[in-house]
Parts: structure tokens; C-alpha cells; sequence
């Protein structure tokens, strides 16, 4: 699974990667291979977008 | 010498100073050969596990003694430390030959510079978590100590610029007598750990510091905040006892931190914590708070350019009631006047702020800044069992105002179909005129909560910062006593209960006298509790 913001794409496995692109208010793209990629996608995107953390 | 800083957890202590090596480890080697690359990286595996396998063990440890806040920053650390982009960093360095030892370093400080140039404050801090695991592992590998805390052969004074977390949590049981550091305040990390290990710290006492560092002795007071080096005898003396009193005392007020608090005739009175931001819940909660009967928010709103937003707002707020769940909260709204500055809020330079605009007479003219405050705190109350409490409230207009702009913003907040929690209203008694009006202002509020601290000083005329006016500095005077009683005859004709929120609340010789004068409630802070409790228990 990758992070997109822009041009930069991470690891988000890193949460040294992950870090260096929190910020609120940013557009962030996610995307996921896999059997369960859809799911993962869509429960990431929901936590992330929560403001309960 | 003394050293003057900030008491940031009680309590006295004498012993030797132990000052920790500064700066990250210096790698040994910087290069290897070609065919000592596999075993390297194997030797970075290892060191990266067992760097792991210490933090975990902190951080259950933290949990365990419940200091979920400290835990959460060590699962941070841990995650740092398994990094696979930090290790794949690592790998290639090690790869070209660099030891790995180094690479760690080299590596940790590429990330480490991110972050620090990060515009978000809380970011860029994260910096130091980064130089604090990498450290770790290029110490580990090195086969020595981090930070220097491992040498450390007898009980101590700890004198540092700042301590890390994992600088304190590298501390064997009982080998730290107490912290004084340069830098903090007390939410620090060393504050918070200092407290939950039990030991007095001060912090904040600045550049003296540098030269306190060759102290061979030192005895620390944390109740006052003050540090002497090399005591004399008669010093050291004094320290010791003062020590014994103050570890007797602790332990014979332990057994009260839990017990609900009601008098012999079985009168409950609910002992709360005054909180100065969202970080001290916890620590309230350990000492025994039933409640927050003073949650200041003023913490958010100083030191920054830029004013909070309605979320952030909503998460200082909800962190406070979901951490005290069905046990009471009083959020006050913004108390500020012209001593403070406000980002974008026009204020004129005042020559006694204390008598201008300042609590509800501000908000209420500032709706840009009212209003946010009062949607997040009922946003936030469905996380737990909040209330709102207005400060400086001279009239019942006033009060009538607030609470239609609190109307206004729940109104606003459903019709955007935004989930809102009930919060009962109440009003701070700080100015005379609210304890004169109190019967009309008690027909319009669900609870009144005396601020004394204010009230004596507006009762009194008497300037609370002013040194030559101690004898006018007290809530036990007839004319304040006066006011007090009036308003706990006028809360207990309209039913509503009466709470104390100021020093005086948590003074041995004051809690009785409240609560013959019909208080029902004492907030004072968190470290007071166990003390007022037994007062109260024994009344």
C-alpha cells in the first residue's frame, strides 16, 4: 500500500514516510493491491478523514 | 548556588548530582570491508530487535501504572526503530561499505532533518523522537549506553539540559532521587514522568544550569521549585528531614486519593482538579479527582501567531471528557484581557486589565472567537459529561447573552446536522457584584462555581500579584467570607450546587469554613486532593 501526496508516493509501512505527509487539510491519495485492497482503502480513507484520532 | 525554576513535582531530595552524557554516541567505526557486509546487517537486525524488545517493555510498563500518554510516545519509538524504509536506508549504506553503526546515525539524521523543517510545531519536535531511537540502535550496536544513565552507581540528582523520554524511562528504579533540567514547564515530559515516578523535579531554571553542572552535591525542593548546590551541612540536614516529613505525609494521604469524599455526618463533597491544559487529565485522575472543576483554556490559545481552530479546540476539549467519562468537567470559556496578547483580535493597551475587557465582556463583543469555543465544546460533550462556565460575569445580561450565542451555536451545529452533547451552564462568582446578584444569577444557571483567587482581590482591592499586600491576599476574610455565604444561600434556594475553585479550595484551614458556609464542591490542583480529602473525611 502507498500514500500519494503530489508527486511524492511512500511506504505506508514507514511511519517515518507517513509523518513527513501529515498535515491537515491536505489531499492525500491512497492506493492498495491485493485480495482485501478495496476494504483496506476504504477503512484507511475513513480513519484518516475522521477527526476522532 | 540556587537555581530557580518551576516545581513541577513535589517533594524534596538530597544526594549526588549525576549529569548524563550530552549528545548523541559517536560511531567507532566509520567503514567496513566488503566481506563483513552480511554479518553487519545481521548485526543491525539484532540491534534494531533488542532496541525494540527494551522499548516495549516501557511501554507496558507505562501502561501498566496508567500513563497511557507516555505509553503512546514509546509505541511511536517502537515503530521508528522497525522502520523498513529506515532499515532499507541502513541496508544500502551498509552495502557501500559504510559500518552500521554510522549508517544508523546518518540515516536517522536525513529523516530527523525533515521534520525539524516541518511549519507544524508539533512535527518538527518529532525530530528529536527520531536522534532519540536512532541513537539508540547505534549504541546498541556499539555495545554501550545510549545516554550515560546506565553508569549511574548510586542514587542521584539528575542535572540536564532537557531529558527525553527515553532518557527517563533508561533510569533504573529508585536510582533517580530527582530531575532538574534547564528547559520544560510542567506538561514536559519530565514533569509528567517525574510525578508518576514520584520524585520531586524543577524545571525551567535556565542557563544556570551550565554552571550547577559541576556540583558535587544537590538538594532539590519541587514544592517550591528552587535547587541548591553543594548545601552545607545544616542544608543538607534540613533537606533530610524536610524528606522524611514529606514521604510520611504522602503515604498516609495514598490510602485517601480513591475514597469518595463525604464528612463524618455524611455530607458528599466532590474533591475536583483545576486543569491548566488538556495533558494534566491523567495525572488528575491518579491523584483522585471526581471531576474537573476548573478546566482553563487559555493554554490554547497563548504562545502561537495564529488563533485555534473549532477542531482543535474539540480535541483538547474531548481528550479531557472522554478521559473522565461520566465524572463532571467545567470547561471555562477563554479568560484573557488586555495582560494577554490575542492574534487578530484588536485589543487597546489597558492600564488595569483586570478591571477591563477581559472573560465573558470580551467574548461576548468577539463572536469570531466566542462562537468556535462554545461549537467546540458541544461537539465535544457527547464524548463525556462536560459543562460550560463563563468567568467575569458582572451582571445576569451577561449571562442571558452567553447562553443565547450558546443557543445560536447548538442551533447552528444541528442544523448542519453535527452530533451535539448537553452541557448544563454555569457561572464563575469571581466579581462582587455576581455574589451580591447571586439569587437573579442563580435563576438563570445550573451551578456557580466561586473563583476566590479573583474574588478576593476585586473584594478586597487588593492586587494578587502585589508582594506588600499578603495580609489582603486571603479568602478568610469577613468581607469575602460575606459574599461567599450569599452566594451559597442564594444556590441552595434555587437548588443548584456551589463549587470553589480557587487556592483556597485545597487549603487545610479554609475547607472548613467553605463548607459550613454551604459549598458543595472543592477543585483545586491535582496534587492537593488527597489532603483536602482527608480534611473532608474527618470533618
Amino acid at each position: 500500500m502507498v500514500f500519494i501526496k503530489g508527486d511524492r508516493e511512500v511506504n505506508a509501512k514507514s511511519v517515518l514516510k507517513i509523518t513527513g505527509l501529515a498535515k491537515k487539510g491536505e489531499k492525500l491519495t491512497i492506493r492498495a493491491q491485493g485480495d482485501d485492497a478495496e476494504q483496506a482503502v476504504e477503512t484507511l480513507a475513513d480513519l484518516i478523514s475522521s477527526d476522532e484520532h | 548556588m540556587k537555581l530557580i525554576g518551576i516545581g513541577a513535582s513535589e517533594g524534596v531530595a538530597v544526594g549526588p548530582a549525576f549529569v548524563p552524557q550530552t549528545g548523541g554516541p559517536e560511531p567507532e567505526r566509520h567503514r567496513i570491508t566488503e566481506d563483513e557486509v552480511g554479518a553487519e546487517l545481521q548485526r543491525f537486525r539484532n540491534a534494531v530487535e533488542a532496541v525494540v524488545g527494551r522499548l516495549s517493555e516501557t511501554v507496558d510498563g507505562l501502561r501498566r501504572s496508567g500513563n497511557e500518554d507516555e505509553a503512546g510516545i514509546f509505541e511511536f519509538h517502537v515503530e521508528m526503530a522497525e522502520d523498513p524504509e529506515l532499515a532499507s536506508a541502513v541496508e544500502e549504506r551498509v552495502g557501500n561499505l559504510e559500518s552500521p553503526e554510522a549508517a544508523v546515525l546518518a540515516a536517522g539524521e536525513k529523516y530527523a532533518a525533515e521534520f525539524a523543517a516541518m511549519d507544524d510545531e508539533y512535527l518538527s519536535a518529532r525530530a528529536d523522537d527520531v536522534r532519540d531511537v536512532t541513537g539508540q540502535i547505534s549504541a546498541e550496536l556499539m555495545g554501550r549506553a545510549a545516554s550515560g544513565f546506565e553508569s549511574m552507581q548510586k542514587p542521584s540528582v539528575v542535572l540536564a539540559r532537557s531529558l527525553a523520554p527515553s532518557d527517563t524511562a533508561r533510569i533504573e528504579k529508585g536510582m533517580a532521587l530527582a530531575f532538574v533540567t534547564a528547559e520544560g514547564s510542567k506538561t514536559s515530559h519530565v514533569s509528567i514522568m517525574a510525578r508518576s515516578m514520584g520524585i520531586p523535579a524543577v524545571v525551567g531554571v535556565g542557563d544556570t544550569l551550565e554552571e550547577a553542572l559541576n556540583a558535587e552535591t544537590v538538594a532539590v525542593d519541587g514544592t517550591k521549585g528552587s535547587a541548591i548546590t553543594n548545601p552545607d551541612r545544616e542544608t543538607v540536614a534540613e533537606f533530610e528531614k524536610m524528606s522524611e516529613a514529606f514521604a510520611e505525609e504522602r503515604a498516609a494521604l495514598d490510602e485517601y486519593r480513591d475514597v469518595e469524599a463525604r464528612t463524618t455526618d455524611g455530607r458528599r463533597i466532590e474533591v475536583a482538579a483545576n486543569l491548566g491544559s488538556a495533558s494534566e487529565a491523567q495525572d488528575a485522575l491518579e491523584w483522585g479527582a471526581e471531576g474537573v472543576g476548573l478546566f482553563r483554556t487559555e493554554f490554547l490559545f497563548m504562545e502561537r501567531d495564529n488563533l485555534p481552530t473549532e477542531d482543535e479546540q474539540y480535541d483538547a476539549y474531548s481528550a479531557v471528557a472522554r478521559a473522565f467519562g461520566d465524572k463532571p468537567v467545567i470547561v471555562r470559556t477563554l479568560d484573557v484581557g488586555g495582560d494577554k496578547d490575542l492574534p487578530g483580535i484588536d485589543q487597546v493597551h489597558e492600564d488595569n486589565p483586570f478591571l477591563g475587557w477581559r472573560g465573558i465582556r470580551m467574548s461576548l463583543d468577539t463572536p469570531e472567537l466566542f462562537a468556535p469555543q462554545l461549537r467546540a465544546i458541544l461537539r465535544a460533550a457527547r464524548h463525556g459529561n462536560l459543562k460550560v462556565m463563563f468567568p467575569m460575569v458582572a451582571e445576569v445580561g451577561e449571562l442571558r447573552a452567553a447562553k443565547k450565542m450558546l443557543q445560536e451555536a447548538r442551533a447552528g451545529l444541528e442544523e448542519e446536522g453535527v452530533e451535539v452533547g448537553e452541557v448544563e451552564t454555569g457561572v464563575m462568582i469571581e466579581t462582587p457584584a455576581a455574589a451580591v446578584c447571586a439569587s437573579e444569577l442563580a435563576e438563570e444557571a445550573a451551578f456557580f462555581s466561586i473563583g476566590t483567587n479573583d474574588l478576593v482581590q476585586y473584594t478586597l482591592a487588593a492586587d494578587r500579584g502585589n508582594e506588600r499586600l499578603g495580609r489582603l491576599q486571603s479568602a478568610d476574610h469577613p468581607a469575602v467570607l460575606a459574599l461567599i455565604r450569599q452566594t451559597c444561600e442564594a444556590a441552595e434556594k434555587a437548588n443548584i450546587p456551589v463549587g470553589v475553585c480557587g487556592e483556597a479550595a485545597g487549603e487545610p484551614e479554609m475547607i472548613p469554613k467553605l463548607l459550613s458556609l454551604g459549598v458543595t464542591e472543592l477543585s483545586m490542583s491535582a496534587p492537593s486532593i488527597p489532603r483536602a480529602k482527608k480534611v473532608v473525611s474527618e470533618l
